[in-house]
């Protein structure tokens, strides 16, 4: 036979491919601080990220306005997309029609796939003249507003699909026991369905979280990319991957060095994020246990206590 | 899912009983504010709004952009070569360059992202190594694609000396795709039931034999499926390929040559204000074949599942 | 119709091996599968072993060829020698993969669902003997028509050879698997309760050509049914909550058993 790969040949060969993850992983980090680390060392941790200023032709690299930037818009993107987003999972897995959610499942998912220079390209044309001309808001339209629905927007999809997900997973067991003691629908599910799905909804928000924070591209063409910092959701605001990609085209020295701190200080928090989403995943696929149902009596909590343990892990979801 | 849904078509919905009803559900510890009936009524009306409301947003962004873009797509327009920077003319140069570039990135990732998804499916009883090696996947998957971009100016193009080119951004790319590749070429493996490994050991076929003749040709379509889900991710990527690839406006002729993709070209457009029509154009492009290469996935990820019941 | 003998079917020469287990025990974690056990199985016989669900039948078995261990994650202690050769001592003996394939070559296992390979008829029997390195396609044709006559399945297949196994009924999927087992020679074949849902005439088949081929190949059938071991096997062990009990010639077992479990369970008292 031509390609006869001895076993132990092939295990070795698998496992150098497994390690480029790991190797990639290592190189990012490793060029990343190279370029960046000195900037942040010369200058002090404490007032590189809590400087005010960002005035590279002035030397002062500060990066609290870009972090409460970051922060603005990511926060406002999880208040309107969280509730709405959670909201159209509840209503796919539980209560719309199984044909329904077949087609439309899929159809949200398939949204997340859109360029985010797309999404951002409709705020620039939409959104943002909206905001402007609206006497509810106006200012210069381009604003941390704009950004926070638009991020909201792209992170819906992230939500919806993993929520989706989490709550399918929930055995019917819960479900039936509930129904069957007369709770209605919204009741079995803001009662047990919910809390039992929490560990993988809370997985999917972390992992929301981490995409808004990732953004680059849609917050670009409606944040106004402003270095001040903002004051009002209708200030215009630079967030952190912002001020990497403006500037990186024409950065040199010190100045593209302080660009890589930037990436150091995104790098560690998507770092940190992951790892939070990684927990909270793992901790659902070994403690699921049962929360305590708001709406029985003692004995009747012990029946719905015997239900099946952990369900199976959702299937993720990446764009 | 059915048995579910059964159940609730089956149970009267409060809205639908009549007047003199005898007692509503028994509930034992009734809300604070209103019955559960209207609690379950307001439910519905909210999430059912909520959905309706999620769905239309994504349909607008779909719409809005078709309605406008759809009218510059041309066959001159798509074998055209731009003209003043891209104001006008059509956007062949930028086709062929997301072509080379994603290409590149798939030649990249695909070896890398296949074997180690073997490796994690099939090799399991190495235990702590496989562990790490999840974990730097996953990590990987959460990098913001911004920092790839920092990674690959910093690594490719200036360490390496490749220069902002094709290979540079292939490169990167890779790198970025590779952790979806990886999770869905894994969860295609580890769907291949259990017992054709073990028939294939038992007549003599080695670990690796076993892989190689029965799972993989089993688990192709789903690994396929990772594949295109990658190619989708490349295609509609800026961050990460603007400070690699380069942006320069002419049909590459080899690897070490600048390139510039749709999405930058798109971004270009807009940030410039160059040409709204040529960018709409450009988008349309961009959201169809993404559209496709999605549903493309979808399909296979289905056919693959139903073949294995 | 009439079962060729084993001479019609043009087997190449194989020798029937014996099984020779010495204090072999077996472990999952800390469930205890099999106590250590002595079990000594003729060359050229069918060894039925019988038992209630959770006596260790399958677990020995599986050991028979290595899987439990490589496979199911299990810990084997004591001895076995298959055709004389170590295979276990104290300890796995063998580690080389391509030691741990040839092993499997020689002896054969038929599981107790049919699993058919997603391919067609031809190339689910003809797996094996490529793994192994055959390419020469008029000694692949040879061997799958012979080993497909000996499982007493070609008459029904020979003219469509070229389709998908899965489209096979359970009875004919599971005397393919048996062909695909002997396509390689093996000098043992194992058989965990093969005939567990399937058809009676599918059953008198496999059955039948356990009866031709023994003279060839030893082989080991673990089965439910103790009328099976009753037609079929010339010992039979009786093995109970991970011991074996006692073995014995079959009628002997049957009609005079020495042991009260043993006489227990072919009564019916429990099952």
């Amino acid at each position: 036979m031509s390609k006869r790969l001895p076993d132990r040949v092939a295990a070795r060969i698998l496992l150098g491919a497994a390690s480029s993850a790991i190797a990639i992983l290592a190189l990012i980090t490793v060029f990343i601080f190279r370029e960046g680390l000195p900037v942040i060392i010369d200058r002090g941790p404490l007032s590189f990220i809590a400087g005010m200023r960002w005035a590279p032709s002035q030397g002062e690299y500060g990066l609290l306005p870009m972090i409460a930037g970051s922060a603005v818009v990511t926060a406002g993107a999880l208040l309107l997309g969280l509730p709405l987003g959670i909201a159209c999972a509840i209503t796919l897995a539980e209560m719309a029609p199984p044909r329904a959610r077949t087609v439309l499942k899929p159809t949200i998912e398939l949204l997340a796939g859109i360029p985010s220079v797309v999404y951002g390209f409709i705020g620039m044309e939409v959104l943002v003249p909206f905001i402007r001309e609206n006497p509810a808001f106006g200012g210069a339209g381009y604003s941390a507003l704009a950004a926070s629905v638009i991020l909201a927007v792209m992170v819906l999809p992230t939500i919806v699909g993993i929520s989706i997900d989490a709550i399918e997973a929930v055995p019917h067991s819960f479900r039936e026991g509930s129904r069957a003691l007369g709770a209605t629908q919204w009741q079995t599910i803001a009662g047990v369905v919910l809390p039992a799905a929490r560990s993988g909804i809370v997985a999917g928000v972390i992992l929301g979280i981490g995409r808004a924070v990732g953004e680059t591209m849609a917050v670009i063409m409606v944040a106004g990319n402003s270095v001040r910092m903002p004051h009002s959701l209708l200030d215009p605001v630079r967030t952190l991957t912002a001020n990497i990609a403006l500037e990186m085209g024409y950065a040199s020295g010190a100045h593209a060095q302080a660009l890589f701190a930037t990436g150091i200080v995104l790098f560690i928090i998507s770092l940190a994020l992951n790892e939070l989403a990684g927990r909270a995943r793992r901790r659902r696929r070994v403690t699921q246990t049962v929360p305590e149902p708001t709406l029985t009596t003692a004995e009747t909590r012990a029946e719905l206590l015997g239900g099946d343990n952990a369900p199976p892990l959702g299937r993720e979801h990446f764009a | 899912m059915t048995a579910y849904t059964a159940a609730v078509a089956a149970s009267p919905s409060p809205s639908r009983s009549p007047a003199p009803a005898p007692a509503p559900t028994p509930s034992p510890s009734p809300s604070k504010f209103a019955s559960p009936r209207i609690t379950q009524q307001f439910a519905q009306i909210a999430l059912w709004s909520a959905t309706a409301l999620t769905i239309a947003i994504l349909l607008f962004v779909i719409a809005f952009v078709m309605r406008r873009g759809l009218g510059s797509i041309s066959w001159s327009f798509l074998a055209g070569s731009p003209r003043k920077s891209g104001a006008e003319g059509g956007i062949f140069p930028t086709i062929v360059s997301t072509l080379y570039v994603t290409i590149a990135a798939v030649a990249v990732a695909t070896p890398l992202g296949l074997g180690a998804a073997i490796y994690l499916a099939e090799y399991t009883s190495e235990g702590w190594v496989s562990g790490i090696i999840r974990r730097g996947t996953e990590s990987l998957a959460g990098i913001p694609s911004i920092i790839f971009g920092l990674f690959g100016f910093a690594f490719f193009v200036t360490t390496l000396g490749l220069g902002w080119s094709v290979l540079s951004g292939g490169l990167t790319l890779g790198a970025m795709i590779l952790p979806t590749v990886i999770r869905t070429a894994e969860e295609a493996l580890r769907a291949v039931p259990r017992e054709y490994r073990h028939v294939a050991r038992s007549l003599g076929a080695t670990r690796w034999d076993a892989i190689r003749t029965v799972v993989l040709p089993v688990a192709a379509p789903g690994i396929m499926t990772g594949i295109v889900l990658g190619i989708a991710r490349a295609v509609s990527e800026t961050a990460a390929v603007i400070f690699t690839a380069g942006v320069a406006l002419r049909i590459p002729t080899s690897l070490f040559d600048s390139a510039r993709t749709m999405s930058v070209h798109f971004y270009t457009l807009t940030m410039e204000g160059i040409s709204d029509s040529q960018a709409y154009g450009t988008a349309a492009v961009l959201v169809v074949t993404i559209l496709l290469m999605n549903v493309v996935a979808y399909t296979l990820m289905h056919r693959f599942t139903r073949n294995l019941r | 119709m009439s079962a060729p003998s084993a001479d019609a079917l043009q087997l190449p020469a194989a020798v029937a091996d014996s099984v020779r287990a010495t204090g072999l025990s077996i472990r999952y974690g800390t469930r205890v599968a099999l106590q250590p056990t002595d079990l000594s199985i003729a060359a050229g016989t069918v060894h039925g072993i019988i038992g209630p669900a959770g006596s260790g039948k399958t677990s020995f078995l599986r050991t028979l060829n290595l899987m439990s261990v490589e496979l199911d994650g299990a810990v084997a202690d004591g001895s076995l020698l298959i055709g004389g050769a170590e295979v276990l001592a104290g300890g796995v003996v063998l580690r080389d993969p391509s030691a741990l394939a040839q092993l499997r070559r020689r002896v054969g296992i038929v599981f107790a669902t049919p699993q058919p390979l997603p391919r067609s008829i031809f190339e689910n029997v003809a797996y094996g003997p490529r793994i192994a390195g055959v390419t020469d396609r008029a000694e692949l044709d040879a061997t799958v028509e012979r080993s497909l006559r000996a499982a007493q399945l070609w008459d029904e297949v020979a003219d469509r050879l070229s389709l998908m196994a899965t489209r096979l009924s359970g009875g004919q999927q599971q005397r393919l698997c048996l062909a695909r087992t002997l396509a390689l020679n093996p000098s043992i074949v194992l058989l965990d309760e093969p005939c567990s849902g399937l058809d009676p005439i599918s059953t008198a088949r496999i059955e039948e050509t356990l009866r031709t081929l023994k003279s060839r190949i030893t082989f080991v059938l673990v089965t439910n049914s103790i009328y099976q071991a009753e037609r079929v096997a010339d010992d039979t062990s009786f093995f109970l909550m991970g011991e074996r009990i006692e073995t014995a010639p079959t009628a002997e077992l049957f009609a005079r058993a020495s042991r009260q479990e043993t006489q227990d369970y072919l009564n019916g008292r429990f099952g």
